[in-house]
């Protein structure tokens, strides 16, 4: 009797350590980019692969989640359950802020590797943007806005294209060429092309005040404000912005439309889709441009590239069961040799600056190189609360689209957006 | 219809060229979802509103396979049946209950029931996920079914209960002193002189769940989960996929609830009509 | 109802009834609870609720959103008549026992039988500005209708397509079969007197379908307050701007987009009572009709 128990417990004592030493583990990674087949997806698989031949027993479950908003409302779903994925892609900025319960704080895990990120980043995925404070993200890419051009079209309006509009009575000039050539002057995508454009310009009225709209130190209701709003919408009223893409989402209609050659200049990212590679690619390497910014003559700074610290990047849930695997495979994601995958595939810019060396076929990402070691205003709109964004973009409908507030009405609104 | 008729046969020429005038303008939307999915990329930006010149069918391809759709499509097709299943089950009961037998709280019970009707998912939604989280359904098939049932069985018993209701007690007396149980004669008697009702809150039930969208979004969260309608509904904003593809996908939506209709076109019918004259 | 002596049927109606009302308890009365409960707090929908009394219902009544939905939620309410006096026109004219009719009366049920969410993503695409429509209307009149970028005119496309064009098809089948009760004798006695189409539609089609368009009209307001979201979602988002916001749709862009559940659910209770008092008004009408 005795005899038998005591070979069952040496049994069942065996099968515990032969798991142990197995350490099967799936790891499960939610993404808002990996749905995309001709994207992210491919370098993201090959940067899984390396991760596994690194660790093994380690099986990576990368789950293709929608966009935003649903992508949050998917994880605030988990968060009300308390369980979901051990990983989860996140915008650094007011999405992780606003989630920050949920994530684990993941600063002595990048100790090491600290040093090769740019301090923007590092700030920017510190919660509430504060250096010092904890950083649950660690940042994969980093963002900014600019515009691209089709030089082909520029050189068919008359316009030199070696040398974009910089001040903005030649970029109206050039606007005007544009249109009398029959080309649409500015490529339209629903509500973005327009808060990407006014962040542009307004890089340019605040330079590295620009945080100041945040903490009530820089006011909306300032001069330079108004003046970047008033010229976008004299862009909207000349029909330089093509009113008829104001219905057209701007992921990806407006950024497929640009890259089918249809409109002379657009309003993009520097990153991850509708960015220098992906028209680059499309419209040829050497028939695209880009200029960052429009130049104001009473404006403080010049030729400013809006950029933010940080564009996406990995956290670790703390709900996760495996969270030394998890806290791995994200560090592993925003080391050298996986951002460079990344980058190399995507056109994404990566804030590691150890990552680079691809830049020579593509002249678009020279001179974005260039700008970005120029003047860098740190983009101010992640930094505000969850669904910001969201509100800052039904203004400009009211304001660009419909027409239905005045540029005082909406100078007003949005400075009642900070208060809330 | 043999009857005399309020309109001159010469206003009927211009009659039947208004109600012509408004079936081609009600089909046009679908003529050119239909036409577009036919259309490769560069052909819809070149003739966005004619007739394909070059038809083909990857757009269908591309749809079915690298959109999911297919998965889609099966989701759906596994769990809507089950659904309805377990839907009717609950709204017959419930119906025969609140429509022949009798007990204290049948009034109060059953105004209940219909008060709850009315309310739309968005009021329930943060609520029923957590309690579908609780339950360690969500992502799950059995999570979004009993979320169906609970949500749309206040309707389908409403109906039931007036059809019910409707009929003679004599039957269910003469059952019940040949010493029946209720459920015999529920299950024997009622259930298949019921059965063209029935029908009818089955089709109203299946097309209630199959375009079901609020609870679906939030619970079925894995890509690999989705039912077509969500499918659909995420194809529109943000990475979307041009207009061609887009309206491959609409099309293979359309293909069911098409030829539910084109099966059941009378029971349809028949239905509302019922529904019309009880009121 | 035969009317017997009243013996109760004991335990075995409740057990009929068990899985409906736990069900109801648990998914909609518990969550409508909950909903007022949460409206007096600060809540991002996990963790913890703060209470913080009436602020959430103050924030709202100063929120331009909270009075927009109103207002559009009002302008859906005024395509309930239109969507009516169309539908009940043309059910008459079918009835007129044209050739084809059934056809008709299948193609116009179409739009209703493919939900709301084919319907959406169709005319979000059919309607844009460069779309299919303005292609048509610019070539025919030179100038195009921004269907969904001017607020004023979306909530209008919103609800003419919804509330009048969907609802067609499926009240063309209601109308139909109500109509059908009509006895034919009262009808062609008026033909006999000399009344015209439009004199017997309104003298005698309608006062006998009294009861159908009560229904109509309670079954149209449910889908007002209650029922646009998933066609609103698909079509435009709530946009431009607070365009095509409803009550409904708010409850979903606070609570879901961001993530003020608290508050989302201070425009839920609003809604509650708007819904409450359209279910009055169904069960007092179904009271008088059963009687």
């Amino acid at each position: 009797m005795i005899k038998r128990s005591i070979l069952c417990l040496v049994l069942v004592a065996l099968c515990a350590g032969g798991a142990i030493a197995q350490q099967k583990v799936t790891l499960t990674v939610w993404d808002f980019k990996y749905g995309e087949v001709n994207g992210a997806q491919k370098p993201m698989q090959q940067i899984d692969a390396l991760f596994m031949q690194k660790n093994p027993g380690v099986t990576v479950n990368h789950v293709s989640q929608p966009g935003e908003p649903q992508y949050y409302q998917i994880i605030q779903a988990a968060a009300s359950a308390n369980q979901g994925p051990d990983v989860a892609m996140f915008h650094p900025g007011a999405r992780e802020y606003g989630f920050g319960d949920i994530l684990v704080d993941l600063t002595p895990s990048i100790q090491d590797i600290k040093s090769q990120f740019t301090p923007a980043s590092i700030a920017m995925v510190s919660m509430d943007g504060k250096v010092g404070a904890p950083i649950k993200i660690l940042p994969m890419t980093m963002q900014g806005f600019g515009i691209y051009y089709n030089k082909a079209y520029f050189k068919k309006a008359g316009l030199d294209p070696e040398q974009p509009p910089k001040t903005a009575a030649q970029f109206l000039a050039a606007c005007e060429k544009l249109k009398a050539a029959g080309i649409v002057p500015i490529t339209v995508g629903q509500t973005y092309t327009i808060d990407f454009l006014l962040r542009c310009l307004v890089a340019n009225a605040f330079g590295p005040n620009v945080a100041g709209l945040k903490d009530g130190s820089v006011k909306y209701t300032d001069p330079l404000f108004r003046e970047s709003v008033e010229f976008v919408k004299t862009l909207v009223d000349k029909g330089y912005l093509e009113k008829d893409g104001f219905s057209r989402p701007y992921f990806m209609d407006g950024i497929n439309t640009f890259a089918a050659g249809k409109g002379g200049m657009f309003v993009g990212l520097l990153s991850d889709v509708g960015n220098w590679k992906a028209f680059s690619d499309a419209l040829g390497a050497k028939n695209i441009g880009y200029f960052p910014t429009i130049n104001f003559p009473d404006f403080t700074y010049k030729d400013q590239q809006v950029a933010q610290g940080a564009g996406i990047g990995y956290g670790v849930m703390t709900w996760s069961k495996n969270q030394k695997v998890a806290v791995a495979y994200a560090k592993f994601y925003v080391s050298a040799e996986a951002a460079r995958i990344y980058a190399a595939a995507t056109g994404a810019l990566s804030p590691n600056t150890t990552v680079g060396g691809f830049e020579g076929n593509y002249p678009s990402l020279k001179t974005i190189q260039q700008y970005l070691k120029g003047g860098l205003a740190l983009d101010y709109l992640p930094m505000f609360y969850n669904g910001y964004e969201d509100d800052t973009n039904r203004l400009n409908d009211r304001l660009f689209v419909t027409g239905e507030l005045t540029t005082d009405q909406y100078i007003a609104e949005y400075q009642k957006l900070i208060t809330k | 219809m043999k009857r005399v008729s309020a309109i001159s046969t010469s206003t009927r020429v211009l009659v039947q060229l208004f109600l012509l005038v408004l079936a081609i303008g009600s089909i046009l939307p679908l003529y050119n979802v239909i036409s577009a999915s036919l259309k490769s990329g560069d052909e819809f930006v070149m003739n966005p509103f004619f007739l394909p010149q070059a038809p083909r069918g990857d757009n269908f391809v591309y749809a079915a396979i690298d959109s999911h759709l297919l998965t889609y499509a099966i989701n759906s097709l596994i769990l809507v049946p089950i659904g309805l299943v377990l839907y009717l089950a609950v709204c017959v009961s419930a119906g025969y209950a609140f429509g022949k037998m009798r007990f204290r709280l049948k009034r109060s019970l059953f105004l209940l029931v219909l008060f709850l009707t009315i309310f739309p998912q968005l009021l329930l939604a943060t609520q029923v996920f957590k309690l579908i989280s609780l339950l360690h359904l969500t992502n799950t098939g059995a999570g979004v079914i009993l979320t169906w049932v609970a949500y749309f069985s206040p309707f389908g018993t409403y109906i039931m209960t007036t059809y019910f209701t409707d009929m003679p007690y004599e039957l269910v007396e003469a059952a019940r002193m040949d010493g029946a149980s209720h459920l015999r004669i529920l299950v024997g008697v009622m259930t298949p002189l019921a059965m063209p009702m029935i029908a009818t809150v089955a089709i109203i039930g299946f097309q209630s769940m199959w375009n079901e969208l609020p609870f679906s979004l939030l619970i079925l969260q894995n890509q690999a989960s989705r039912t077509m309608t969500l499918g659909i509904a995420m194809m529109r904003g943000e990475y979307g996929l041009g207009v061609p593809r887009t309206s491959a996908a609409v099309v293979i939506a359309m293909a069911v609830p098409l030829a539910m209709f084109l099966i059941f076109q009378r029971r349809v019918t028949l239905g509302v009509t019922a529904g019309a004259i009880k009121g | 109802m035969g009317h017997h002596r009243l013996e109760e049927d004991g335990i075995a109606p409740y057990v009929f009834l068990a899985p409906l009302l736990v069900l109801l308890a648990a998914f909609i009365l518990y969550p409508v609870i909950m909903n007022i409960v949460a409206s007096f707090t600060e809540w991002k929908g996990y963790g913890a609720m703060r209470w913080t009394g009436l602020s959430n219902y103050r924030a709202m009544l100063g929120d331009q959103a909270f009075w927009t939905s109103i207002a559009n939620t009002a302008i859906l309410v005024c395509y309930i008549p239109v969507s009516t006096a169309v539908t009940v026109f043309v059910a008459a004219l079918l009835r007129e026992g044209l050739r084809g009719w059934q056809a008709y009366r299948a193609i116009f049920y179409i739009p209703n039988l493919l939900g709301p969410v084919i319907i959406g993503v169709v005319f979000s695409i059919y309607l844009r500005d460069d779309g299919s429509l303005n292609l048509l209307l610019r070539w025919a009149a030179g100038s195009t209708i921004r269907f969904l970028t001017s607020p004023s005119i979306a909530i209008n496309t919103v609800g003419l397509v919804q509330v009048v064009w969907v609802h067609l098809g499926f009240g063309l089948i209601y109308f139909l079969a109500a109509m059908n009760g009509i006895e034919q004798g009262v009808y062609e006695a008026a033909l006999i007197d000399g009344a015209g189409f439009f004199q017997t539609l309104w003298r005698v089609t309608v006062p006998s379908i009294r009861f159908a368009l009560e229904f109509w009209v309670v079954f149209n307001f449910i889908e007002v307050f209650a029922r646009m979201f998933s066609f609103i979602y698909t079509l435009t988002r709530g946009g431009p701007g607070y365009g095509t916001f409803t009550l409904e749709y708010g409850i979903f862009a606070q609570g879901f987009e961001k993530f003020r559940v608290g508050y989302s659910s201070a425009w839920s209770v609003v809604l509650f009572f708007f819904c409450a008092a359209i279910s009055v008004a169904q069960i007092r009408l179904m009271r008088r009709r059963s009687s």
